[in-house]
């Protein structure tokens, strides 16, 4: 008899606690939804500028691999992103009033962004992901609004076929409270999938201009 | 009978002295101790004419010895994956910028030279020092009929970090591996 109850009781909490994950995050409908996408648009439009440390984990499917990467980013108005790696190899990246500029090995190389359409769209989703400007990817993205309590999660399905050819969907984190953005979590059609993690997140601190400048 | 017998002899004699003409089955799945138990990571920098593409590069061996290989840019998107085996590639996945025709058809070449020449040799370089000359991998002296015309496979050391180039010479293509340390990853 005692056998049987302690068997009921690992049943009864291994189906809570399947239950928890899968209820975790629950849907943000109506007024709900419309409430948060106000705030963090309004939280978004107060960002003069961001800086901040990443981790980037990578998993590749086909090789059941994970390679990390580590860097800093550093945004300001209007539209300025420098994407800094520092691990496993340094790498900049450099999205500047419509030019991209990239620094690797001591080599530095310019282009228009125009010229790039993925790493266009790419920057766009980094900055209204780290502003939390989801509203500016609402041309680009179906968008669903969930949450735990404590977070909400933008779920962004792309609205048409060139986009949708590189990414499955993308998943920003963003705290429910602060409206800070804590991850970005890009799955792509071939199954990998690419999870920044955001820390160390300081707002509208001076950033000089000279950041910007990559030579 | 004993003629007969000679001639056997001699075909044979002749047969074992003849140089290398075609590489053969095993020559083409290279046993790679180096990425048979866990991935090998490398910087990877694709020059196509004048423009240039870095990110990086996992390669992997299965036991069966066939070679699986993902390219990602710096920002986790996926370029390309490739599975190789008996001196031919099959690019799995291939982002749309790329999915064209020709350029998947350079991309096997190379990457069927690369798999084979270069990765396959990857023992040869011991990563130690720091070589001046690069090791030419490819065309192979001793091989007469050579699978891939106007490509160059080579291998090199800096300090600790092995080096492996492919060039193409028919397509101004070349592609640079760097391997990364252990504390880099």
């Amino acid at each position: 008899m005692k056998r049987l109850i302690s068997l009921y009781i690992i049943i009864l909490l291994a189906s809570n606690h399947l239950n928890a994950q899968t209820t975790s995050f629950r849907n943000l409908d109506g007024n709900q939804k419309d409430t948060f996408r106000n705030n963090l648009y309004a939280s978004s439009e107060k960002i003069n500028s961001l800086e901040c440390s990443f981790i980037q984990k990578q998993v590749l499917s086909m090789l059941s691999d994970e390679v990390v990467s580590k860097g800093t980013m550093t945004f300001k108005k209007t539209e300025r992103l420098l994407w800094t790696y520092t691990s496993p190899y340094e790498f900049v990246f450099l999205m500047n009033n419509g030019r991209i500029t990239t620094k690797s090995e001591g080599k530095t190389s310019s282009f228009d962004s125009g010229s790039s359409p993925l790493m266009k769209e790419l920057c766009k989703i980094m900055v209204a992901g780290l502003k939390g400007d989801t509203k500016s990817l609402e041309t680009s993205f179906n968008t669903k609004y969930l949450t735990n309590g404590s977070q909400i999660k933008v779920v962004m399905t792309p609205r048409n076929k060139n986009l949708g050819s590189i990414f499955n969907q993308i998943d920003l984190l963003f705290d429910a409270g602060t409206f800070l953005v804590s991850s970005i979590e890009m799955a792509e059609p071939s199954g990998d999938k690419t999870t920044i993690s955001i820390n160390n997140v300081k707002i509208n601190g001076t950033v000089d201009d000279k950041v910007f400048d990559i030579h | 009978m004993i003629k007969y017998l000679t001639y056997i002899s001699l075909a044979f004699i002749l047969c074992s002295c003849t140089a290398r003409v075609s590489p053969s089955r095993a020559d083409l799945n290279p046993v790679v101790a180096e990425i048979m138990d866990k991935p090998m990571h490398f910087r990877a920098t694709i020059t196509f004419g004048g423009n240039s593409v870095t990110g990086l590069m996992a390669v992997k061996q299965r036991s069966d010895l066939t070679i699986f290989g993902s390219f990602t840019n710096e920002f986790g998107v996926k370029g390309f994956d490739f599975i190789y085996r008996d001196g031919k590639t099959d690019l799995v996945y291939v982002m749309p910028a790329l999915n064209k025709a020709m350029v998947k058809k350079i991309l096997r070449r190379d990457i069927s030279a690369m798999s084979v020449y270069g990765i396959g040799n990857i023992g040869k370089l011991h990563g130690n020092g720091y070589d001046k000359t690069p090791q030419i991998f490819y065309p192979d002296p001793q091989l007469k009929s050579r699978l891939f015309k106007d490509i160059y496979v080579s291998g090199n050391s800096s300090g600790l970090k092995k080096i492996i180039a492919l060039d193409d010479f028919r397509y101004k293509l070349r592609i640079e591996l760097i391997s990364l340390l252990p504390d880099e990853e």
